[in-house]
């Protein structure tokens, strides 16, 4: 009996056609589902084309195809827009930026996708910038974290898009916010004598003093924390009624003291960068008087004046 | 979102809520005469229209001893009417307003309280001054001796002079 055997070049030759047709199926495989994820694209289907898209995304081809992830980031940031969502739980906007971000780290985009592709980047970027402003303009108790992490989300972004971006001034921006929103909180009186009054005073200031840190010489920011301070010293004098004692008395004088001289620094520092500036001479001329230098407060109610008739 | 101030400085006369509990324990704690320990307790403020309003909120009424506080404000030292009997009189003014106003209060138990940099030299008995930022008094307790009012121990005991 004569036994067949075939020439090794030849099994090679076999297996080498085998796999290059594996290889041409699946790529034509993947070439249609991103064709026909962009056919619902064009049609605005942004439903149908996510769910023929994204179960493909981990697979080989696509999963290395800086195209069909930025496909798939512009699906997903128009499903984000569609859905009206916000907050941390935005899945669609979290996804989005993902997958853009991937689609501009895998490389080989065409110039015009990569500048869809930042621009995208960019809307949903903002996008988390006013959540974040939203939140902090109607500031309850706990919904910090979720400022901040917002927040945190619109600087990676900017920072994928330019690397040497400076996020110093957002960040001040961020913590002179919520030094405004705590010290609003704190004004309201609803957490007048409660253990809560502490903690907001004590936030209030850690974001100012955040703030100062990437903006130093900010003059809102200045002015804030000191009033913050200076009116938390207040509110404890205050409470004072024929009930303190004699030694109560002596106890809060030296709170509302140490809080006085702390207000005294910022203010000075407010009124270095704008002197003619009332608010500031009107706060400087009212801490010098809590702080029993009627000399010192004498002086800034004469360049009160002294403003007054210039205007 | 505002990049402005926001909150305004907070107006309250600090001094003037501190000033008012320390005179409310000048009434309170120390010992007057059994000849006017009947009656309402009075108390005049001269010169200072703020104190005089925060006494009048959160301490007039309030029971010295036995004898409810009543408070009074003036405008100028001639507007005192000095044959009504007052226990304490606060009067921000120093100077001669100040010295004449003491000598009027000379021969009774009448306490004059002072906040001026000579305030004991003209007459007070109790004179605020500033120490360290924050307020603080002296006592003439000899001449508070002479006038039959014994100052309390609390009250000795804070005293910077």
């Amino acid at each position: 009996m004569k036994t067949m055997i075939k020439p090794i070049f030849i099994r090679f030759t076999v297996a080498l056609m085998a796999i290059f047709f594996e290889l041409c199926t699946w790529t034509a495989d993947a070439q249609s589902t991103l064709e026909r994820a962009e056919a619902f694209v064009r049609a605005g289907d942004w439903d149908k084309a996510h769910s023929v898209l994204a179960p493909e995304m981990e697979r080989v081809p696509l999963a290395t195809d800086a195209r069909a992830w930025f496909v798939l980031g512009f699906i997903q940031k128009e499903q984000f827009k569609a859905s009206g969502g916000s907050g941390q739980d935005a899945d669609d906007r979290n996804r989005a930026v993902g997958s853009l971000q991937r689609a501009m780290t895998t490389g080989g985009l065409s110039a015009s996708d990569e500048q869809t592709a930042r621009d995208a980047l960019d809307f949903l970027a903002r996008s988390y910038f006013r959540d974040a402003i939203e939140r902090v303009e109607g500031f309850t108790l706990g919904a910090e974290p979720e400022i901040l992490a917002l927040m945190g989300r619109y600087e990676s972004i900017l920072q994928t898009l330019n690397p040497m971006y400076d996020v110093s001034e957002q960040r001040a921006d961020l913590h002179r916010y919520l030094g405004q929103a705590h010290a609003r909180l704190l004004e309201a009186q609803r957490f007048a004598d409660t253990p809560k009054e502490q903690a907001l005073f004590d936030a209030a200031v850690n974001h100012y003093v955040t703030s100062l840190k990437f903006v130093p010489a900010h003059y809102p920011t200045l002015y804030n924390l000191s009033i913050t301070l200076y009116n938390h010293g207040v509110r404890q004098l205050k409470r004072i009624n024929h009930e303190t004692s004699m030694f109560e008395l002596m106890e809060i004088q030296d709170v509302c003291v140490g809080l006085f001289e702390e207000a005294l620094i910022p203010m000075q520092k407010a009124h270095e960068q704008r002197p003619d500036r009332l608010e500031t001479l009107k706060g400087l001329m009212t801490v010098y008087y809590a702080l029993s230098r009627p000399d010192e407060s004498e002086v800034y109610k004469r360049k009160i004046a002294a403003v007054l008739k210039k205007k | 979102m505002s990049q402005g101030t926001t909150n305004d400085i907070d107006e309250t006369d600090t001094r003037a809520v501190t000033k008012a509990n320390f005179l409310f324990h000048f009434a309170a704690s120390n010992e007057w005469p059994v000849s006017v320990k009947e009656g309402a307790f009075h108390l005049a403020v001269v010169g200072n229209e703020r104190l005089y309003a925060e006494l009048l909120d959160k301490y007039a009424m309030k029971m010295i001893g036995a004898q409810p506080l009543q408070v009074h404000g003036y405008a100028q030292v001639r507007d005192l009417p000095l044959d009504d009997f007052q226990h304490l009189v606060y009067c921000d003014v120093g100077g001669a307003a100040l010295k004449s106003l003491a000598r009027e209060f000379e021969e009774t138990p009448t306490v004059l309280v002072s906040d001026s940099p000579d305030g004991l030299e003209q007459g007070a008995v109790i004179n605020f001054v500033s120490i360290g930022n924050r307020i603080r008094y002296e006592i003439n307790a000899p001449d508070a001796a002479k006038k039959g009012v014994l100052i309390g121990n609390k009250i000795m005991s804070w005293a910077v002079k």
